[in-house]
């Protein structure tokens, strides 16, 4: 069956007011179950479990990089997947399950919980900030340095630096508005300024050893657990983690609460329903998603596929298919959430638990403070598409 | 907010449900034993443990993306 291409100025990386993109896109999955881009090899997958089984299923659809992804290389291409058929796919999974095992204990509930006080602190900090004006932008007062300097602080990175680290994550994951495509392009000097920062810190933690995650990924290279490479590549994917997609899911989520005071209400009310309600609107909002790499010839839900191909799910399509049980409506104290937000499988957002418990915090906080806002009148909304800061900015007043 | 945990014949088996997400890795080597229900793993009912290859209740732990099955020696 052929594939069909999809007109690129479909996928615009930068909208404003809305656009309908989120609408253009559940349309794109109504109709298509795959598709590519125009200009790009890469195969979208739509539905809900065929994008599930590619998450899952690492030996078919290998995401490398892994161990290697430290440094584009000088014509701005990602080093190869190390991983090209089956066997050695199964066998990089293995790794890498091992390898998200000895981290585990920096990213487990319990940690996430030991965490807490600083989190309710960091948000109030910044509150503390803007409270008494009665305005601000949510997404460079709040949102955009929150969860990057909880990240900083668990990372082991000195105060002083938390500022400078917040900008280049937020501009490493910034597209131009002109962009072929809405997806990434970290081949920028930010990256380069993050990885040189996290190589720094390694060194540093070297020679003065603490209780963060830096020097727990060292202690477990001085236990033969990780290599060098793998320090360096925990070390910046953490920086990256940290940078933007909290606060993109931060900003979707006062964007529809600004729209939604009844929910401002409940929340302040019943902040014990925040957690569910959250994940609910994480699955309606979604951002960011994965590529795969085929590692066989494979006949997939229609679809041929050859080994080398390039597919891709975009978490924001699959996470609104209706075909999935209970997404054909908003449920917002669902119980149960089997969305794909966070990945699924042998790649799971390590982080999940830190981000969950961190978003609640934050959510939380910022109702007890400020019970009733909204959108500043007028504000004109500018939104990355995918991944990045979500809006670029989102102005919100209260009291008055 | 584990699953009651199991043990028999010098094992215990017990599911941590706040750290299992679904992943079914664990169905995918012992689908005779694990099962997930509301996207958590669960010891299938009327499994019995003492039946079960140790070696292959191992290899669904280690399986698993975050260590949600904990194996330890229990009671015989």
């Amino acid at each position: 069956m052929t594939i069909p291409v999809i007109d690129r100025q479909q996928f615009p990386a930068v909208v404003r007011d809305g656009d309908g993109w989120r609408e253009r896109y559940d349309a794109l999955r109504e109709a298509h179950p795959y598709f590519r881009v125009e200009g790009d090899p890469a195969v979208w997958f739509t539905r809900y479990d065929a994008c599930r089984e590619i998450l899952v299923n690492g030996e078919l659809f290998w995401e490398g990089g892994w161990g290697q992804a430290a440094r584009q290389d000088r014509a701005g291409g990602w080093e190869l997947d190390p991983a090209w058929d089956e066997t050695s796919a199964e066998e990089g999974v293995r790794r890498h399950i091992a390898l998200r095992q000895a981290l585990m204990p920096k990213f487990g509930p319990a940690e996430a919980t030991a965490w807490e006080g600083r989190m309710r602190a960091v948000s109030n900090e910044l509150i503390d900030r803007f409270e008494a004006k009665g305005e601000a932008d949510f997404v460079s007062a709040f949102s955009k340095a929150y969860f990057p300097y909880i990240g900083a602080e668990l990372l082991g990175a000195p105060r002083e630096d938390w500022d400078m680290l917040v900008e280049w994550e937020h501009e490493v994951f910034k597209v131009p508005a002109h962009a072929a495509s809405p997806l990434l392009n970290m081949n920028n000097q930010a990256m380069e300024n993050i990885i040189a920062y996290v190589s720094d810190l390694i060194e540093a933690k070297r020679r003065v050893p603490d209780d963060r995650f830096v020097s727990h990924v060292l202690r477990a290279q001085a236990e033969g657990v990780l290599t060098e490479k793998e320090v360096r590549w925990a070390s910046t994917i953490f920086v990256l983690g940290s940078g933007h997609t909290v606060t993109a899911h931060l900003g979707y989520l006062f964007r529809h609460f600004a729209d939604h005071p009844d929910l401002q209400t409940k929340i302040a009310r019943e902040p014990e329903s925040v957690n569910v309600m959250c994940e609910e609107l994480l699955r309606v909002y979604s951002l960011f998603g994965h590529p795969r790499t085929v590692t066989a010839d494979t006949e997939f839900h229609g679809c041929s596929l050859r080994k080398g191909d390039k597919v891709f799910v975009f978490y924001g399509i699959a996470n609104r298919d209706p075909r999935a049980a209970g997404f054909d409506h908003v449920e917002l104290d669902r119980k149960v959430n089997r969305h794909l937000a966070f990945n699924q499988g042998w790649r799971q957002c390590l982080g999940m638990h830190f981000a969950r418990r961190a978003r609640n915090i934050a959510v939380q906080e910022w109702h007890r403070r400020i019970p009733s806002y909204r959108l500043k009148p007028g504000a004109r909304l500018v939104e990355q598409v995918y991944a990045g800061v979500g809006y670029h900015d989102l102005p919100l007043v209260w009291g008055g | 907010m584990a699953t009651l945990p199991r043990q028999e014949n010098g094992m215990r088996i017990e599911i941590d449900h706040e750290l299992c997400s679904g992943s079914g890795y664990c169905v995918r080597v012992a689908p005779e034993v694990f099962e997930l229900r509301e996207d958590k793993s669960n010891l299938r009912a009327g499994v019995t443990l003492a039946d079960i290859d140790p070696q292959r209740l191992e290899r669904a732990a280690r399986a698993c993306p975050w260590q949600a099955i904990r194996l330890s020696a229990g009671e015989s």
